[in-house]
């Protein structure tokens, strides 16, 4: 489209494209995941999106064996052995840079490399295939990460070139950026989906590494830009579901703009299977999905100081 | 309310129904009745119409058919059950069918063996000696009289090598054995102007008949009026058996309420299907004899009651829109035995298509739509069916819902909110505007056009005037299995016998473009030999068999004096179609060979046919190599390109044949499971597909796990494929988690999606909510999920009665989204 007009060259690094997204906002939406994040919160579902850098990964259950890994790895950070009959594959991941040899060596797509390079050009040729489906449903774009912000420059090519093109466009954030940075994108934003994962600080930083003061100056921000905002909350027990933080951070967002509505987001462990394949530690161990009752009792509670609060 | 919606031309009180509960004692009563029933084969109809057939030797067909059929109608069991509202049963079950020996004994034959499973699913049905001994009597008589015998013994003179085309399954010669052919009769016409109505038309033909310059044309159109009048007055004379029934039980009944109710039934009996009519309970009532009359002149799998909220929509809006005389909630109970009734239809199958069409029948109801003059015909009665479908949560009947620009929203978000709230994927949905452009491509004229429906697994034709003739003859053909002959110069790697042509050893070819002009030149000399010996087939089997009672309600045969399947409707072209499969293997397979063997130039020729022979044992790394390529359904023109061309050249090729009438052959992408049965005889395949497995499902539906891009993705690939061209349908499964779709800002979203394919010309999409957990468990405890509902290929079982391993193939389906 002639009105989109790309500043040349942008390029970032993404790690998923999901179309058919029906999680990050209103109607059918593709979601771009842009790779590296400042935070790393425990719980953390998208292990792969943490690091900046490309990142490779085993499938174990797709391997056959073959060995072609092995011998196209440049930096012999990649071994097969065979352990009862079924390979094994061991990386080595101090000596392997993701230069991604063994995923273009191997047959059986066993080998995958999380983060791509992409021009915004070339993010947006592919969420231009949804167009069909993001007008019939009032969907649209959304960007997400990682932490997007981290990519302030990229992120706001990808919204500016969907603005462009007529589409509605969200920002899944954390919050945890420069001002500087946010301000680059919200020209281009129709919808915030913001993060308030702890309130308490040293509780934040206990949990995700950063404290969150700077989280919640953006929180009011946005709140002052009048972009219409979600407030999302992973809801992790043991971390921050206690009475106190959701009490806190409901009265923070009600002082902030009673219409801003609050999802929150049950934990769940789905995750974990990809902590394997990136050969990364999972941190939160024993913690189990809350049940629908303790997701209603947390609900009560932002109810309770008149936010709008659904569990999704 | 009634204020505002006074202006619109069919008004809808969707606030009342919402609240509607049909699920009144007496529905629930028949449903357990229903679900206890045990099915039973029985004997009954056999020996009527093998008696009545003894009786008439050397008279004209038609007339003994028609003897037959009114043998049958005096003779066949009645009953009236506790609870019922709408009466008529197929036999002295509540579930329960006699095999139609007349047309061939060899169902009833393999259903009586030693071991045999029985009836209609692979669960044994019930029968008692005495039926086992009457039936094998039958049976013996049939033998070398019947229409199967007739063609097969034509079949083995004249194609003996049939037998090597079907043990290699390249087509459905393995076939089944009842008489073919879905049907879509004018249920409307007899609930207007009755079966008196339909008598007076064929007399007044027959009074026109002359026999000066067409005698003997004029003599068999005599016979066939004459054979039309006896037909329908057998089923006047059933109708009026009921009635007396329930005369007598009204005398003899306690309660004063049931009295009320029997003396009703009795009333309604006398009036329909006789005479037209006249409130909204006769309506169903005559629909339903009529309906039942049919299954048991003759049945297939596959009888449809088509538009039932059109023909019967003229008497609900009188009596309870406009007077008021019987409320919403009365009118939900009638719908509700009827609906409960479809369920207790059966109808004994061979292996085959148990196998094929395991479970239930194909009843068809259409809903919504424009009507002949192009007006959205959506309605009250189709909203309250929905919701009716929602309450009686049985597999019958399947519901079509035909979706156009001007759809009333309600109703339409109806029909999806009952789809999810279901799970089972019926509703399905269908396009209007797809459909009614491709039968004006076909010749038919667009007032017709507009009234098509739903028929069988997902098909279409113009209900009233045009009947499938489903398996009529051979006509599903095995694209895998073409390839495979590609693949081997023509020859079948099972046994080398060369059934296809020599197209040339493959280990020559340097392009991707030589696999493809390959595989047109042979499907093109098997599509050649398939449509000739279709031409003989039909025939054998259309002449020794013939329907006047169907005939009668089916335009132009009372006008033609000729009967349905001999071309008496007027669109006999939907009688023969060629069914193509498996071709998202075919295109997998060419998007294969071309990226891993002429781009990347990774494998060899003769290593790839290397690997096929040994079905990857030991090749693992080519079988990877073969199924990292572009797939088919993941909006990658690279492999959808190959699909998209060749389904198009397909359609051309079939319809430069002809078929038994003389009209364009068509093409029918709709149907049933063949992928399974025609997977099993299947080898390995260049698309990394192993032998024996699933070809992929419906026409349309990419291979099992293959789509990676979601379900935006799998409807934009199915969009590149030209709908319109396709004559009867092609079949489009979807699955997906119910939480999707939970509420109605998320349903919006399955509107959307489906509104965007259809938007692109798509025609077809059934959409199941289901997890693989819940389908695990099943399998482990069937008797915890004897409800659960799955749909197959459209239409719905019970999950526990299906097969191992379609159940297996249902779940390996992709879970969009898991």
């Amino acid at each position: 489209m002639s009105e989109c007009n790309l500043t040349e060259g942008i390029k970032g690094s993404v790690f998923n494209i999901q179309r058919f997204s029906t999680e990050d906002g209103p109607g059918i939406r593709t979601t771009v995941f842009l790779k590296g994040c400042p935070l790393r919160c425990r719980w953390c579902a998208n292990p792969e999106s943490q690091k900046p850098s490309e990142q490779l990964a085993h499938r174990a259950s797709l391997c056959v064996g073959c060995g072609s890994c092995e011998a196209a790895c440049p930096a012999k950070a990649v071994r097969l052995d065979y352990a009862v009959q079924k390979p094994k594959i061991s990386i080595d991941r101090e000596k392997c840079s993701g230069c991604g040899a063994c995923a273009a060596a191997c047959p059986a797509g066993a080998m995958k490399i999380y983060g791509l390079t992409m021009s915004a050009e070339e993010v947006l040729a592919e969420v231009k295939k949804d167009l069909h489906y993001y007008q019939r449903s009032q969907g649209g774009v959304t960007v997400s990460g990682g932490e997007p912000l981290a990519q302030a420059d990229f992120a706001a090519e990808i919204l500016k070139g969907c603005r462009g093109l007529g589409i509605h466009t969200a920002l899944d954030t954390c919050g945890y950026a420069e001002p500087g940075e946010l301000k680059k994108v919200l020209d281009f934003v129709d919808l915030l989906l913001f993060d308030i994962k702890l309130f308490d600080p040293a509780a934040h930083q206990r949990f995700t590494g950063v404290r969150n003061e700077l989280i919640l100056s953006n929180a009011r921000l946005i709140a002052e830009s009048r972009i219409p905002m979600i407030v999302r909350i992973p809801l992790v027990p043991g971390v921050n579901d206690s009475e106190k933080n959701l009490s806190d951070t409901a009265a923070f967002v009600a002082g902030l703009d009673k219409k801003i509505h609050i999802n929150l987001l049950p934990y769940h462990d789905y995750g974990l299977g990809k902590y394997e394949m990136l050969g990364m530690d999972y941190l939160l161990t024993d913690t189990k999905r809350p049940d629908e009752k303790k997701m209603q009792k947390c609900r009560e509670v932002f109810e309770r100081h008149g936010l709008d609060c659904s569990v999704i | 309310m009634s204020g505002a919606t006074k202006s619109r031309a069919n008004p809808i009180n969707s606030g009342e129904i919402d609240k509607v509960n049909c699920l009144t004692a007496r529905v629930e009563g028949l449903m357990k009745r229903r679900i206890e029933a045990e099915e039973h084969i029985c004997s009954e109809r056999s020996r009527l119409a093998t008696e009545s057939w003894k009786e008439t030797e050397g008279e004209n067909l038609d007339i003994r058919r028609a003897k037959l059929f009114r043998r049958i109608m005096e003779g066949n069991p009645i009953a009236i059950r506790e609870g019922e509202l709408i009466v008529g049963s197929q036999s002295k079950y509540v579930f329960g069918a006699s095999p139609y020996v007349d047309y061939n004994p060899a169902v009833a034959i393999e259903n009586l063996k030693e071991g045999a499973t029985g009836g209609s699913s692979v669960k044994v049905a019930a029968i008692t000696e005495e039926e086992r001994k009457s039936l094998e009597e039958d049976c013996r008589y049939w033998a070398g009289r019947s229409t199967g015998d007739a063609v097969r013994r034509l079949e083995n003179e004249k194609f003996p090598w049939l037998r090597d085309w079907a043990e290699s399954g390249l087509v459905n010669a393995e076939k089944t054995g009842n008489p073919p052919g879905t049907r879509n009769v004018d249920y409307g016409k007899v609930v207007k102007i009755g079966l008196e109505g339909v008598i007076a038309e064929a007399r007044a033909e027959l009074d026109k008949l002359e026999y000066d310059k067409h005698p003997a044309e004029d003599y068999k159109k005599d016979c066939f009026l004459q054979a039309v009048i006896i037909a329908l007055e057998g089923a006047i004379t059933y109708a009026h058996r009921y009635s007396k029934l329930a005369s007598e039980m009204a005398a003899g009944e306690a309660d004063p309420v049931r009295k009320m109710e029997l003396e009703r039934i009795a009333e309604v009996c006398r009036q329909v299907p006789a005479r037209p009519a006249r409130n909204f309970h006769e309506a169903v009532q005559s629909f339903w004899f009529i309906h039942l009359c049919i299954n048991l002149e003759t049945a297939f799998l596959a009888e449809c009651p088509s538009r039932l909220d059109q023909y019967l929509y003229p008497l609900y809006r009188k009596d309870v829109i406009e007077e008021g005389r019987l409320s919403r909630r009365e009118a939900a109970e009638l719908l509700a035995c009827l609906f409960v009734k479809f369920n207790e239809i059966t109808c004994v199958k061979m292996s085959y298509d148990k196998k094929n069409i395991p479970g239930t029948h194909l009843q068809d109801v259409t809903i919504c739509g424009v009507t002949r003059e192009g007006k959205d015909a959506s309605n009250e009665l189709s909203y309250m069916m929905l919701e009716v479908l929602a309450q009686v949560n049985f597999p019958q009947p399947p519901i079509y819902v035909r979706y156009h620009n001007k759809i009333n929203p309600e109703v339409w978000m109806k029909a999806l909110e009952v789809n999810v709230r279901r799970g089972d994927g019926n509703p399905a949905f269908m396009n209007d505007e797809t459909r009614i452009l491709s039968f004006v491509d076909h010749g038919i004229p667009l007032e017709d056009a507009r009234d098509w429906a739903a028929a069988g697994c997902a098909g279409s034709l113009v209900p009233g005037v045009s009947i499938h003739g489903g398996s009529l003859g051979i006509n599903y053909i095995n694209l895998a299995k073409v390839f495979e002959y590609v693949l081997n110069n023509g020859r079948e790697p099972k046994n080398g016998k060369q059934i296809g042509l020599q197209t040339g050893d493959p280990r020559s070819f340097t392009s991707i473009d030589q696999f493809i002009d390959a595989f047109k030149r042979q499907f093109s000399h098997l599509i050649g030999i398939m449509a000739k010996m279709s031409h003989i087939t039909c025939f054998a089997d259309i002449s020794n068999y013939h329907i006047p009672f169907t005939s009668a309600l089916l335009g132009d045969c009372i006008s033609k004096g000729m009967d349905a399947r001999e071309g008496g409707v007027r669109y006999p072209q939907f009688l023969y179609h060629i069914a193509d499969r498996g071709l998202q293997n075919v295109a997998d397979s060419l998007a294969a060979i071309n990226k891993v063997v002429f781009e990347e130039k990774k494998l060899g020729i003769s290593e790839l046919l290397e690997a096929l022979s040994v079905n990857f044992e030991g090749r693992e790394q080519v079988r990877a190599m073969l199924k990292a390529a572009p797939k088919y359904g993941n909006d990658d023109d690279y492999a959808d390109e190959f699909f998209s061309d060749l389904s198009l050249w397909l359609q051309d090729r079939i319809g430069q044949e002809t078929n038994p009438f003389g009209t364009r052959l068509w093409s029918g992408r709709s149907g049933a499971v063949a992928h399974v049965t025609f997977g099993r005889v299947t080898g390995a395949l260049p698309d990394g597909r192993k032998a024996g497995e699933p070809l992929a499902d419906g026409f349309l539906s990419p291979s099992q796990g293959m789509d990676l891009n979601g379900p935006t993705a799998v409807f934009n690939s199915a969009s590149k494929v030209n709908h319109v061209q396709n004559s009867t349908g092609a079949l489009m499964n979807m699955k997906f988690e119910r939480k999707l779709f939970d509420s109605k800002a998320k349903l919006s979203r399955l509107a959307a999606m489906i509104e965007s394919f259809f938007q692109r010309g798509g025609f077809h999409i059934q959409i199941n909510i289901l997890d693989r957990e819940t389908l695990e468990d099943a399998q482990k405890n069937p008797e915890r999920y004897q409800n659960l509902l799955v749909r197959v290929a459209g239409y719905s079982a019970f999950f526990v009665d299906l097969p191992r391993n379609v159940q297996d193939e249902i779940m390996a389906r992709t879970n969009e989204r898991v």
